[in-house]
């Protein structure tokens, strides 16, 4: 009810089914649905733009790869996201990127340290909030991209993460007070 | 805070997972417990302006798109049943080309035991016409055996004559000559 990003999985389903049949057009609707999405989760767990392309290209040309094994019984965002957390993990695991992401987060303070007195555009405020994410801990800053980017319910995040569903819900809860944190050092409080 | 409920329930409320009595009840506490309500309230309010897609998600390049849709966009199925034809194709031709390669060797073996048999006729023949002793042998074991069962036949025709011809006179109240004298 609350849901604020809602996905019709019927639909999604109808379009899975089109695709299959080799109809561009199911591809398409898919794509252009969710490609936003899926883009945002790669370039805020990545912080790069050329590998969150190169990830985002990976997880469709998997997901084409392995239609079949297409679970019907869960919805096609958790399985699309699904694939991209796994390409996420492989990319980590093999490029020791974490470290350099660090520091590049951590010189970035330093240039957004006098932004509270200005008047907040939607262009800070924006860049304001994708720096505080790009500040939390990797596994809390999955579950609330995955949370917030992607919709993804909290049960399906813990079958994704391999998690049980509680800690899923206990790293939220330290991400969303994080996030808080640093908004409110940068001068956004209570919006 | 002084009250935990939000942040037990709070969450699977927003993302709408509690069952719904669960709903209703988490949904009634907030409209009385003013801690929760302003939790509810905040969280949402971030949701709406500060976690929501249009600041946290991006698209991708122009050449992504085109790379990912001309990738993607010739479906699945389509591959799937050629190479599942292809599949057919392969196991159809392997059995059809064992099929033929037994049929072959077996139609062979049949024409070869054949061809034995024959040759083996043969070299007797050739072998009984190069022994003369041999061959007048059986040509006159042959001879005799043929003779033999000419005249027993003619006997036996003669015997059953000569019964016929007696019976039917003896019907006819006519005795053979001979056995008159008798």
């Amino acid at each position: 009810m609350q849901e604020l990003m809602p996905t019709n999985n019927e639909d999604d389903q109808g379009a899975f089914d089109l695709w299959l049949k080799g109809d561009k057009k199911g591809f398409s609707i898919l794509y252009e649905k969710y490609k936003n999405r899926v883009f945002g989760f790669l370039i805020r767990m990545t912080g790069d733009r050329e590998i969150a392309e190169d990830l985002l290209q990976e997880t469709f040309f998997a997901a084409l790869r392995n239609a079949e094994q297409f679970d019907r019984t869960r919805s096609f965002l958790s399985w699309l996201f699904g694939i991209a957390h796994k390409r996420t993990i492989d990319y980590f695991r093999h490029v020791k990127v974490e470290i350099d992401h660090k520091e590049d987060a951590e010189n970035a303070v330093g240039s957004r340290i006098d932004w509270p007195d200005r008047e907040l555009s939607n262009k800070n405020i924006q860049a304001i909030v994708r720096d505080a994410v790009a500040e939390l801990d990797p596994l809390q800053r999955e579950v609330f991209l995955l949370r917030e980017v992607a919709g993804v319910p909290f049960k399906e995040i813990a079958v994704i993460m391999n998690c049980p569903i509680n800690t899923a819900l206990g790293r939220m809860r330290l991400a969303l007070k994080n996030i808080r944190k640093e908004l409110k050092k940068r001068g956004i409080d209570d919006v | 805070m002084t009250c935990n409920l939000w942040e037990e329930k709070g969450l699977l409320y927003s993302s709408g997972e509690l069952n719904r009595q669960e709903e209703e009840t988490f949904a009634a506490h907030i409209r009385q417990c003013s801690e929760c309500a302003r939790e509810w309230e905040r969280y949402r309010h971030e949701r709406e302006h500060l976690f929501s897609i249009e600041i946290l998600g991006e698209n991708p390049s122009a050449a992504c798109d085109a790379e990912i849709l001309r990738v993607c966009s010739k479906g699945t199925r389509r591959s799937t049943t050629i190479s599942t034809f292809s599949l057919f194709l392969k196991k159809s031709a392997i059995s059809l080309t064992l099929f033929v390669i037994g049929f072959t060797v077996v139609g062979y073996l049949v024409f070869r035991a054949d061809l034995l048999e024959e040759r083996k006729t043969d070299v007797g023949m050739e072998k009984e016409a190069e022994d003369p002793t041999r061959s007048t042998t059986a040509v006159t074991e042959a001879a005799m055996d043929k003779q033999h069962d000419t005249l027993a036949d003619s006997v036996h025709h003669d015997s059953i004559n000569f019964a016929n011809r007696r019976g039917n006179l003896e019907l006819k109240g006519v005795y053979p000559v001979d056995l008159q004298n008798k």
